[in-house]
C-alpha cells in the first residue's frame, strides 16, 4: 500500500522536489538544534551545579576554621547539607589525611567513601560513576589536614536535560510534520506561474499562433519566462505568416503564365489553323514557359539561400573583377538607351569570400533595375570601395532615375513586390519581382547588409556592405 | 553522330529524340538506369545524355559503372537540382557536361555538338559561313573579302553564331560565351549588340543573317 502511494506522487515534478529539499534541509537543522540545546544545557547544568558545591565546600571550609576544634558543630553542618538537599541526591563526608571517614551522610555512595583521599591538591572537582564531588584538603589552624567531600548523583542533571529533550521532542516532530506540507503549498504557489504556462502551452497548435502565455507583470523569472516566449511566438507567427503569404504570392505568380498558356493552347486547338498561327501560338507558350522557368529558378534560389542549414559560400574573389564584368554586360544595352553607366575606378582589389555567381546576380539585379527604372539620358554609376574601418566591401549603386517614393521603399526588397507600373517607363522590361528579394537573401547569406535611399524623380542609391575576406579568415 | 539518352520521362525524352534526329543524327532512347548498364549503351553511343534522377540505378550509377569500366564515352548530365554540390558531384564521376532542368533543347544540342567536338577534335581556328570568314587567331572578321571591324562582344557573338551555323543559340549560352556567365534577368543583354551586329553584317542583304527565334534565341542562316 505505501509503496503504491509512493509511485503516485509525481516525483519528477518541481514542487515535489522542492519539498523533499526543504524538508530534508527543516530536518537536518531541527536534528542540529536539538543536539546543540542538549549538548548546551548539560554543560550550563554541570556548571552551575560544579558552582554550588564549590561554594558549599568553601562555607564548610570556613565553618570549620572558625569552630575549630569543635568538629561535631561542621558534622552537624553536613548532615544539615545531605539532608536539606536530599531530594537532588546531594552527599557529604569529613575524613582525615590518611583517608579515614570521621563522618558521612547516609546518602554517601560506596564508591565516594571508599575513594581515596588526594594530599597534592587543595581543591578539585571529581567524577566518579554517576556522582560528581568537590573537595578540599583544609590544613588549617593546627596543621591537622581534613578532607571535605560535597556531591550529588548527576543522575538529577541528566534527568533535567532528559525532561528537556522531552518538552522539545514534540515541537521538533511537529515541524518535521509540518514542514512538508507547507512547503509543499509554497512550491505549489511557487510554481505556480510555470503549471499555467504548461496548461497554455499544452494549448499552442501550429495552426492557432494567435494563442499567447498571459504576463503578470511581477517582473520575476517566470515573467520574464512568458515574455521571451511569447516573443518567441510573435516571431515564429510572423515567420509563418510571411511563409503562407510567399507561398500565395508564389502560386498566384505561377498561375499568371499558366492561365495564358492554357488559353493560347485552347484556342488554337479548337479548330484547324494555319501553320503561321499555330507557330504563333507555340511561339506565346515558349514564352510563358521561359518566364515559368525563370521563376522557379528565382523561387529555388531564393530557398537555397534563405536556408540557414547549408553551408556558407567561401570562395574568394574580388569584388571589383565581378563588378568590372557585371557592368561589361550592361554596357551595351545602357549605350543603346543612352543611360551613361560607369564603374567608377577601384583603387586596388576588394576580396570577399563567397559564391561569385550569386554575388553578381546581385549586382546584376541592380544594375538591371537601375538602368530600367533610369530615363534615357540618365547616369548610372557603380562603385566598390575597401573600408577598411568596418573591414568591410561597399558596393554601391547610383542612379539618377524615377526614384522611389517613401512610402514604398521599405517593401521594395519584399518578395514579389513591384514599384507601381505607371510611374516606371512604359517599356520597361517584365521583371518577377523576386530580384532584390534574391539579392538581400543572397547578401545576408554572405553575412553582409543591403539598403536603399531614394528621393522621388531625384535618384536612388543601393548599398551593399559585406565583410571582407580578410575579416572572415 | 550516335547519341542515346537515358531518361525516364517520355516527354523529354521524345522531345530530345526528336530534336537529335531532326539535327541529322541518330537517337536510341533508354528509360532506365539498369537497362542502361546491362545494354552498355556508353560503348555503343558517341555520346551520351544522362538524366540523374532514374529509376532503379540512379544517372551517376550507370555513369560510375561505365567510367570504371574504361569508357571515355563524352556525357552530358541532366538534373532538376542546379546546387553546386549536384554539379560537384557530377564532374567528378566522370561527366562532361551539365545541363539543369527546365532547360532549352537548343542549348542541349549545342552542347552535344560542343562536347562531341570538344573530345573529338580541336575547335577550328577559321570559321567560315557563306561570305562571312571568322580567324580566330587574328580576331578579323571578313565578309565577301572586305574587313569588318568587329567590337570584343560582337566578334565573340558572332563566333558563337558561326560555331552553331544553322542551329539556335540561346541567350544563356551566348551569354556565358560572352561574358563567361548567365544572365536571366528582365533586361535582354544580348539583343542590342545582336542589333549593332546586323547593322554590320546586313549591308546590301533583303533579309538579315541573324534571325532570331522568338523565346528560343538567335540563328546564324546557313545559306
Amino acid at each position: 500500500m505505501p509503496s503504491r502511494l509512493l509511485k503516485k506522487i509525481p516525483w519528477a515534478t518541481l514542487r515535489v522536489r522542492l519539498t523533499v529539499w526543504n524538508t530534508l534541509v527543516v530536518l537536518l537543522i531541527t536534528l542540529m538544534a536539538l543536539l546543540a540545546v542538549k549538548v548546551g544545557a548539560r554543560a550550563a547544568l554541570y556548571r552551575e551545579a560544579d558552582a554550588v558545591l564549590r561554594g558549599e565546600v568553601n562555607e564548610v571550609t570556613i565553618a570549620l576554621r572558625d569552630l575549630y576544634p569543635n568538629t561535631d558543630a561542621v558534622v552537624d553542618e553536613l548532615r544539615r547539607k545531605a539532608v536539606g538537599h536530599e531530594e537532588r541526591g546531594w552527599f557529604t563526608q569529613l575524613l582525615t589525611d590518611d583517608g579515614k571517614t570521621i563522618w558521612k551522610s547516609d546518602s554517601c555512595p560506596p564508591e565516594v567513601v571508599g575513594w581515596p583521599v588526594a594530599r597534592d591538591k587543595l581543591e578539585a572537582l571529581v567524577q566518579v560513576g554517576g556522582y560528581r564531588f568537590a573537595r578540599q584538603r583544609i590544613t588549617d589552624p593546627a596543621d591537622e589536614p581534613y578532607h571535605v567531600r560535597i556531591g550529588m548523583a548527576t543522575a538529577f542533571l541528566d534527568d533535567d536535560i532528559d525532561t528537556l529533550t522531552r518538552l522539545l521532542l514534540p515541537v521538533a516532530l511537529g515541524l518535521s510534520l509540518l514542514t512538508p506540507l507547507v512547503g509543499y503549498w509554497l512550491a505549489l504557489r511557487a510554481t505556480k506561474p510555470v503549471a499555467e504556462i504548461l496548461r497554455t502551452a499544452e494549448h499552442l497548435r501550429p495552426t492557432r499562433l494567435g494563442d499567447r502565455l498571459e504576463v503578470h507583470g511581477t517582473q520575476d523569472e517566470l515573467d520574464q519566462l512568458s515574455v521571451t516566449i511569447n516573443r518567441l511566438l510573435d516571431q515564429v507567427a510572423g515567420h509563418v505568416e510571411r511563409q503562407q503569404q510567399f507561398v500565395s504570392d508564389a502560386a498566384h505568380e505561377l498561375r499568371g503564365p499558366l492561365a495564358a498558356m492554357r488559353s493560347s493552347l485552347e484556342v488554337a486547338i479548337s479548330q484547324e489553323r494555319t501553320a503561321d498561327a499555330y507557330r504563333e501560338t507555340l511561339g506565346e507558350v515558349l514564352e510563358e514557359a521561359r518566364h515559368l522557368s525563370k521563376l522557379a529558378n528565382d523561387l529555388l534560389l531564393l530557398a537555397e539561400t534563405g536556408d540557414d542549414t547549408r553551408a556558407r559560400p567561401r570562395e574568394r574573389l574580388d569584388l571589383t573583377a565581378v563588378a568590372r564584368q557585371t557592368v561589361a554586360m550592361f554596357g551595351g544595352v545602357a549605350e543603346e538607351r543612352s543611360v551613361g553607366l560607369m564603374l567608377e575606378p577601384p583603387n586596388g582589389a576588394v576580396q570577399v569570400a563567397g559564391d561569385a555567381s550569386q554575388l553578381r546576380q546581385v549586382l546584376g539585379n541592380l544594375l538591371d533595375n537601375a538602368i530600367r527604372f533610369t530615363p534615357d539620358g540618365g547616369r548610372v554609376t557603380v562603385s566598390v570601395i575597401n573600408d577598411g574601418d568596418h573591414h568591410e566591401a561597399v558596393v554601391t549603386v547610383v542612379d539618377n532615375g524615377c526614384g522611389i517614393e517613401a512610402d514604398r521603399i521599405d517593401r521594395v526588397f519584399d518578395r514579389f513586390y513591384k514599384t507601381d507600373a505607371s510611374r516606371t517607363r512604359s517599356q520597361v522590361a517584365r521583371g518577377g519581382g523576386l530580384g532584390l528579394a534574391i539579392c538581400r537573401s543572397i547578401v545576408e547569406r554572405h553575412g553582409g547588409t543591403i539598403a536603399v535611399t531614394s528621393t522621388a524623380g531625384r535618384g536612388t542609391t543601393f548599398t551593399v556592405r559585406l565583410p571582407t575576406a580578410a575579416q572572415l579568415a | 553522330m550516335h547519341v542515346s539518352i537515358i531518361e525516364d520521362d517520355p516527354v523529354i525524352a521524345k522531345a530530345v529524340a526528336t530534336a537529335v534526329r531532326e539535327a541529322g543524327h541518330q537517337c536510341t532512347w533508354v528509360a532506365d538506369g539498369e537497362a542502361a548498364i546491362r545494354d552498355k549503351t556508353l560503348m555503343s553511343s558517341d555520346i551520351v545524355v544522362i538524366d540523374m534522377m532514374l529509376p532503379k540505378a540512379s544517372g551517376l550509377d550507370v555513369l560510375r559503372a561505365a567510367r570504371q569500366a574504361g569508357v571515355r564515352t563524352p556525357v552530358i548530365m541532366l538534373t532538376a537540382r542546379g546546387a553546386v554540390s549536384d554539379k560537384l558531384e557530377g564532374f567528378e564521376a566522370g561527366a562532361d557536361d551539365y545541363l539543369v532542368k527546365p532547360f532549352a533543347i537548343d542549348e542541349l544540342l549545342a552542347r552535344i555538338e560542343a562536347v562531341y567536338r570538344r573530345t573529338a577534335h580541336k575547335p577550328a581556328m577559321e570559321l567560315e559561313a557563306g561570305d562571312l570568314h571568322l580567324s580566330l587567331a587574328n580576331k578579323r572578321l571578313a565578309m565577301a573579302g572586305r574587313t569588318i571591324e568587329l567590337t570584343p562582344t560582337e566578334f565573340s557573338i558572332l563566333e558563337l553564331l558561326m560555331r552553331f551555323q544553322g542551329q539556335v543559340v540561346t541567350r544563356k549560352m551566348l551569354c556565358e560565351h560572352v561574358w563567361g556567365f548567365d544572365w536571366d534577368g528582365p533586361t535582354n543583354v544580348i539583343e542590342v549588340h545582336i542589333n549593332r551586329l546586323r547593322g554590320k553584317l546586313d549591308k546590301g542583304r533583303d533579309d538579315s543573317l541573324i534571325r532570331t527565334i522568338r523565346g528560343r534565341g538567335y540563328a546564324l542562316t546557313s545559306a
